[in-house]
């Protein structure tokens, strides 16, 4: 939202009151100006014909019956619209909102923040087709349904029991992002850091060069995953920070993270569990580089990203977005894109694995796990239960 | 110093199966194998599988054909390099 010079304005059409008003807040607070709350269907017309919004939020059923003519008159106008609605997300299938994103409600503040912002970015795409997929750019074009939740809250919900305040605080926290290219860095080796990055959509790796060009990545930061807990210690990085995919990053000073950790336990402790499990990620990949045949390597890794794309409710039940590329892979396992090629080659013909479009879907998981000798533990995923 | 090349067939577990190893002055210093059509646009590309000594390398280049792989070797094992 930040990207843009001026506030786009969206029109909010809410029939209850509350959530109105907390959607209206939360919206203001990413840099939108809202139109409303409206709650009426008269009133929705009025400021659609007086303001002129870019964007739309509606409630498809409002205090005086349902919204059919301002849905058709966004349409008319190519205002692009989300659907925040309580009824059932297969009514959209027959209905006339067919292919506008939906979240079923109450959603997060922050989903409906994300969905505002995939259309705003995505241009005066017509409301009426289904936004177009670019697995590379956008990895979760759309939280479908309340299940969809903030990756950083999912994630460090594993490592320790946060309370209502310590989820929204976190939400807040990462609620403003900025889109980010792929290959862009966010912080270089040399650089003074300030503050923490934290992605909330996309890939991005740590990595360092050799004066000859040669890289090594040392680890993938996926959605909720933050750089460096404690780095406002150091003087200068010692890595590069660089993204893989398009990101959507938030920074964190160095102030707001202290303040984090010294009165949110439950945060702090969520956190300091997730940098100790980057270590002891960063242990298993050096196994990997020092310990296991190419094919070996290859496997490990997506076993593993298999794991952490679901624990952040973002792989399906053998899948997950992959949009790396082979010299990405063979840089983060120590081989020549040729030997990464021949590993990815034997997989498939095993039937072990196939990757399309940017996903990898895994056809055969106690297979790939047996030869890579794969066990979880490494990432903690259970260790809640210790708190 | 003079090179000599040796085709072999290499077991690389793959398409990719024909090979030369590289003499230099008797001694083995390399092995290049031929890529298969499975790497597309590097399809025909010759690849360093294996360097010995000075020909070791961590991300070596991909040559269009035996003469610059073995120009590059030379250059390699070059005593001013």
């Amino acid at each position: 939202m930040n990207l843009m010079d001026q506030p786009s304005v969206v029109l909010l059409a809410e029939s209850d009151a509350v959530i109105g008003m907390d959607l209206s807040d939360a919206l203001e607070q990413a840099g939108y100006r809202v139109l409303g709350p409206a709650d009426t269907v008269p009133e929705a017309l009025h400021l659609l014909k007086q303001e002129a919004p870019a964007l739309a939020v509606l409630d498809v059923q409002l205090k005086d019956g349902r919204c059919t003519q301002l849905i058709r008159d966004l349409r008319a106008r190519g205002v692009p619209f989300v659907v925040h609605s309580a009824a059932r997300q297969d009514q959209r299938l027959n209905g006339d909102v067919r292919g506008a994103p939906w979240l079923t409600k109450p959603a997060f503040s922050w989903d409906v923040i994300a969905a505002l912002d995939e259309l705003s970015l995505s241009g005066a795409a017509p409301a009426d087709e289904v936004p177009r997929t670019d697995t590379a750019m956008s990895l979760r074009v759309v939280p479908s349904s309340s299940a969809t939740r903030n990756p950083l809250v999912r994630k460090l919900e594993r490592f320790s029991a946060l309370s209502a305040t310590d989820r929204a605080r976190l939400e807040r926290l990462s609620a403003e992002t900025r889109l980010v290219g792929p290959y862009t860095d966010l912080v270089r080796e040399g650089d003074k850091p300030e503050g923490v990055f934290l992605v909330m959509e996309g890939m991005a790796c740590r990595h360092k060069r050799r004066a000859s060009g040669h890289r090594q990545i040392m680890a993938y930061l996926l959605p909720g995953d933050l750089c460096d807990l404690d780095v406002a210690l150091l003087d200068r990085m010692d890595h590069t920070i660089t993204t893989l995919s398009a990101c959507r990053v938030a920074h964190i000073t160095p102030q707001v993270l202290a303040n984090l950790l010294e009165h949110h336990p439950g945060i702090a402790r969520g956190l300091r569990m997730s940098t100790l499990v980057d270590e002891a990620t960063l242990r298993e990949w050096l196994m990997n580089v020092g310990g296991r045949s190419a094919q070996e390597r290859i496997a490990h890794l997506f076993c593993e990203l298999l794991v952490r794309w679901q624990a952040i409710g973002l792989g399906g039940e053998n899948r997950y977005a992959l949009p790396l590329t082979q010299a990405d892979l063979a840089d983060t396992t120590g081989l020549s894109t040729v030997h990464v090629n021949r590993a990815l080659q034997a997989l498939r013909h095993q039937g072990l694995i196939e990757l399309k479009g940017g996903q990898l879907r895994i056809l055969n998981l106690p297979r790939l796990k047996a030869i890579a000798e794969f066990k979880d533990n490494y990432l903690h995923l259970g260790d809640r239960a210790a708190a | 110093m003079s090179l000599r090349l040796q085709p072999a067939q290499v077991a690389t577990g793959s398409d990719d199966i024909e090979g030369h190893l590289v003499f230099a002055d008797d001694f083995l210093v390399a092995l290049f194998v031929r890529l298969s059509d499975g790497h597309a646009e590097d399809a025909g590309k010759w690849f360093l599988e294996r360097g010995f000594g000075r020909v070791d390398h961590a991300s070596p280049p991909l040559f269009a054909d035996l003469d610059e792989a073995q120009a590059w070797i030379a250059w390699r094992l070059s005593p001013q390099r």
